[in-house]
C-alpha cells in the first residue's frame, strides 16, 4: 500500500513523496532487498521502547527517524558495501527510507506528515 | 518498450556537461524541455553552461546536495520570478529519481522526463525524441 508523506522543512517548503507504507507491530522489522522501491515508510505500531531495522543487503537510502508527534529525531545512512548484515535501532515511531541523495539538506528536516494517497 | 532513441551528443557537448547526471530540466511547453547542466567546483569557476555550484569538497555529496538545493531555490524563482503559471522544474538525479521543483517545494518521482524536444538554454536543439541522458 502507498501513502502520501510530506516532509516538512524548516525553511517552510515541503518534500512530498508517495511512499510504500507498511506498519511494524514486532520489535524487529526485514525489509526485502530488492522488491521495495523507496521511498518507504514504516510506522511502528507495537508498544515497545525500540525497533531494530534489519537493512542487511538493502538499497541505499538513508533512514529518516520521527517520534510520536511526528518531529524529526535522527538520521542514518545505509550505504551496503559488503555483504555483512547491518542493523539500525531507534526508539523512532516512525521512520521513512529515502533513495539517496536527499535533495535538500538533512538538518532541514522537520516534521512529517501523512496522508491517503490522492488519486 | 520505449520508443526512444538514444541520447547522442558531440563530443563538445558532452565536454559542457549534457547529458549527464545530475541535471535540471524545465519545461517550456509539453514535449519542449530545457536541460540545464550542474557544474560542481570548488576553486576555479568552469566557464560551461548550466548551474554552477560551489562546494568545498566535490566528493561529499551531501554537502553538494545541500548546496546545490539553495541554488535550485534561487534557480526557480529566476526563470519564475514574473511568470503567472511557472514554468515545471525538475531536479533529475538518476535515471529513475527526479524531484519537480514547485512554489511551495518538491515533489519526489521515480520516472523522469524524456522524449519530446530537448534543447539547451540558449534554445539550441540537442535532440529530438530520445531519453535526454547518456547511457553508459
Amino acid at each position: 500500500m502507498k501513502k502520501q508523506v510530506i516532509v516538512w522543512l524548516k525553511n517552510g517548503m515541503i518534500a512530498k513523496m508517495n511512499a510504500v507504507a507498511c506498519s511494524a507491530n514486532s520489535h524487529q522489522v526485514s525489509l526485502p532487498s530488492t522488491e521495495v522501491e523507496l521511498p518507504v515508510l514504516i510506522e511502528i505500531t507495537h508498544e515497545g521502547l525500540t525497533t531494530i531495522l534489519d537493512l542487511s543487503g538493502f538499497p541505499d537510502c538513508v533512514v529518516l527517524q520521527f517520534g510520536k508527534d511526528r518531529y524529526f529525531t535522527g538520521a542514518t545512512y545505509c550505504r551496503n558495501r559488503t555483504d555483512g548484515a547491518f542493523m539500525v535501532q531507534a526508539q523512532a515511531r516512525y521512520f521513512l527510507l529515502m533513495p539517496l541523495p536527499l535533495p535538500y539538506p538533512i538538518q532541514e528536516t522537520e516534521e512529517i506528515m501523512i496522508k491517503p494517497l490522492e488519486l | 518498450m520505449s520508443s526512444l532513441n538514444p541520447l547522442i551528443l558531440s563530443a563538445e557537448r558532452c565536454a559542457e556537461g549534457y547529458g549527464r547526471f545530475p541535471y535540471v530540466i524545465v519545461r517550456v511547453q509539453p514535449t519542449v524541455y530545457l536541460q540545464f547542466p550542474i557544474h560542481f567546483y570548488h576553486h576555479e569557476h568552469p566557464d560551461l553552461p548550466g548551474l554552477r555550484v560551489r562546494v568545498n569538497d566535490s566528493t561529499e555529496l551531501d554537502a553538494c546536495m545541500a548546496t546545490l538545493f539553495s541554488v535550485m531555490q534561487g534557480f526557480y524563482a529566476q526563470v519564475n520570478g514574473n511568470e503567472a503559471v511557472p514554468y515545471r522544474m525538475c531536479l533529475v538525479l538518476r535515471s529513475n529519481l527526479a524531484y519537480f521543483w514547485e512554489k511551495e517545494g518538491i515533489m519526489l518521482s521515480r520516472e523522469i522526463p524524456e522524449g519530446g524536444a530537448l534543447m539547451d538554454g540558449q534554445y539550441k536543439v540537442l535532440s529530438l525524441n530520445s531519453s535526454h541522458y547518456i547511457r553508459e
